[in-house]
């Protein structure tokens, strides 16, 4: 058998690995530039259902979004799913929209000209409270006791795409 | 078809749904395959259109369950506390989002409308004039953490008893009630870190003795093993502590049969939780022998679902046969005890 400070290094991850989460939000080959006829606003890409049962679009608190190095600005992002484009800084409000697994959900960046084709590095951060928990109580009544609701998971994931369409 | 109602959650095939490796077509004949006599869905996993699905695709829905025989039996749903930053839901919005649910169960053609005990018990309690009314039984399900002496579930015991009606009532888990970890706790793990087969005998010791956790560990160091598996026994074999939030305690060989045994009288539905069954249809870690002869000696004549949550420990195996194993133990066991 190996030694104790290699069985370690084997063991530790395998008894801290999160269980049955969905940690893979970007969703592969889904960017594409936004073109209509000669111009082009900007990119989308789709993204994966962030948990089993889908999610209320209110309990993302934060999506910060990282294209080829450079951070994208809130202000030129939109969530879109059923129909609604929503912006970021605004989801926490849209308490009544539900995105299901089945939903397309989709990230609408603007930027004049979109991306060059080729290959680009998209790095994500998602800010996400619970949906549920164990804990309960009357509207603000125990919430302080909370914990589950209180830190939001931290979802990341970084995926290279490749732009097909043109840009320019 | 034999001596109980099976049924199979359709959320045993979530994993696969989600990833696109099946279709909701192919989901409801898996669970036609599998044998179950009547389906359950979790409403916001499957339902599409979730919370307000359309015309069309509760009529493609009822259609499914038709041409495949299968009995829509339980909807199940949540209290989703998250929805508001700084505060749990109030009672209007539980109680809007929870007959909105049952309306759907209703026309879907569901019994059963599962719901958690963040609803609450005087929610509960003004939500069965529309129980009556839709005839649907309305349940909160007891899932590991908890258990029947938990201070909520006491408080939703007297409700039943109070209210004394066939509409109210109570979905349990078998979460709540098992002795230790599955058989496969261990396979994560590759076999050269650890001493398998000592943590196997530890593993079983826990779940079938009192034997204390500080003796259970010099038992490890006397057989061989070191501080690696000693790590491994605390964080998967023994249990979580009663208060943690999340995650399974294990009760050993006193799991509440007497809580299980009142509560029953309030039960149409339950969930025949498992993380693994063997060739041989036992499932070391919870013991359904036992709780069967209760089912057995109450008269108990609901569903029970085959729900399996193994791959969370091992997803390599087929996770069909092992629902297919669970409703073949349980027909043996109704048979033998």
């Amino acid at each position: 058998m190996k030694s104790i400070e290699e069985r370690k290094k084997i063991v530790m991850p395998i008894l801290e690995r999160r269980m049955g989460g969905f940690t893979k939000p970007l969703k592969a080959g889904s960017l594409k530039n936004k073109v209509f006829g000669n111009s082009c606003t900007g990119y989308t890409f789709q993204l994966n259902t962030l948990s089993y049962r889908g999610v209320w679009v209110s309990t993302i608190e934060d999506i910060e979004l990282t294209v080829d190095g450079e951070k994208v600005p809130k202000r030129d992002m939109l969530f879109c799913v059923r129909g609604l484009k929503i912006p970021i800084d605004n989801l926490g409000g849209h308490t009544e929209v539900f995105w299901g697994p089945e939903d397309d959900a989709i990230i609408n960046v603007n930027k004049v000209g979109g991306l060059k084709p080729g290959e680009h590095k998209v790095e994500i951060v998602i800010k996400k409270r619970s949906d549920f928990g164990h804990s309960y109580g009357e509207a603000e009544q125990g919430y302080e006791n909370a914990t589950e609701f209180h830190n939001p998971a931290i979802i990341k994931d970084e995926a290279v795409f490749t732009i097909e369409g043109e840009g320019k | 078809m034999g001596n109980i109602k099976h049924s199979i959650t359709l959320y045993g095939f979530g994993h696969k749904y989600i990833q696109g490796i099946y279709t909701f077509e192919e989901v409801i004949q898996k669970a036609k395959k599998m044998g179950g006599d009547g389906i359950e869905i979790v409403s916001p996993q499957m339902v599409h259109g979730h919370p307000n699905p359309s015309d069309e695709w509760i009529e493609y829905f009822k259609g499914l369950c038709a041409d495949n025989g299968l009995v829509p039996v339980c909807y199940s749903v949540y209290i989703d506390s998250g929805k508001h930053k700084g505060r749990f839901l109030n009672e209007t919005e539980r109680m809007t989002c929870t007959i909105n649910e049952m309306e759907y169960a209703k026309r879907m053609g569901f019994s059963i409308v599962r719901s958690q005990d963040a609803l609450l018990p005087s929610t509960m309690e003004k939500l069965l004039p529309y129980a009556e009314e839709l005839g649907i039984h309305l349940a909160i399900e007891l899932h590991g953490p908890w258990s029947p002496s938990t201070p909520i579930f006491q408080e939703y015991a007297e409700l039943f008893e109070r209210k004394n009606s066939e509409y109210l009532g109570i979905v349990m888990d078998f979460s709540a009630f098992s002795s230790g970890a599955p058989a496969t706790v261990l396979n994560a793990f590759p076999d050269d870190v650890c001493h398998k087969d000592i943590l196997n005998e530890i593993n079983h010791l826990y779940a079938t003795t009192e034997i204390p956790e500080d003796e259970l560990i010099s038992m490890i160091k006397e057989k061989g093993g070191d501080e690696i598996d000693i790590m491994i026994a605390k964080k998967r074999i023994f249990s979580i502590g009663p208060d943690a939030k999340f995650g399974t305690p294990y009760y050993r060989t006193h799991p509440d049969y007497d809580g299980f045994r009142r509560l029953l009288k309030w039960s149409k539905y339950m969930h025949g939780k498992f993380w693994y069954i063997d060739e041989n249809l036992n499932c070391p870690g919870i013991d359904y022998p036992g709780f069967v002869k209760i089912m057995k000696e109450e008269g108990y004549a609901g569903y029970i679902a085959s729900e399996y949550e193994g791959e969370a420990f091992d997803a390599s195996i087929d996770d069909e046969e092992q629902i297919a194993r669970h409703i073949r133990m349980l027909e043996k066991l109704w048979a033998e005890v």
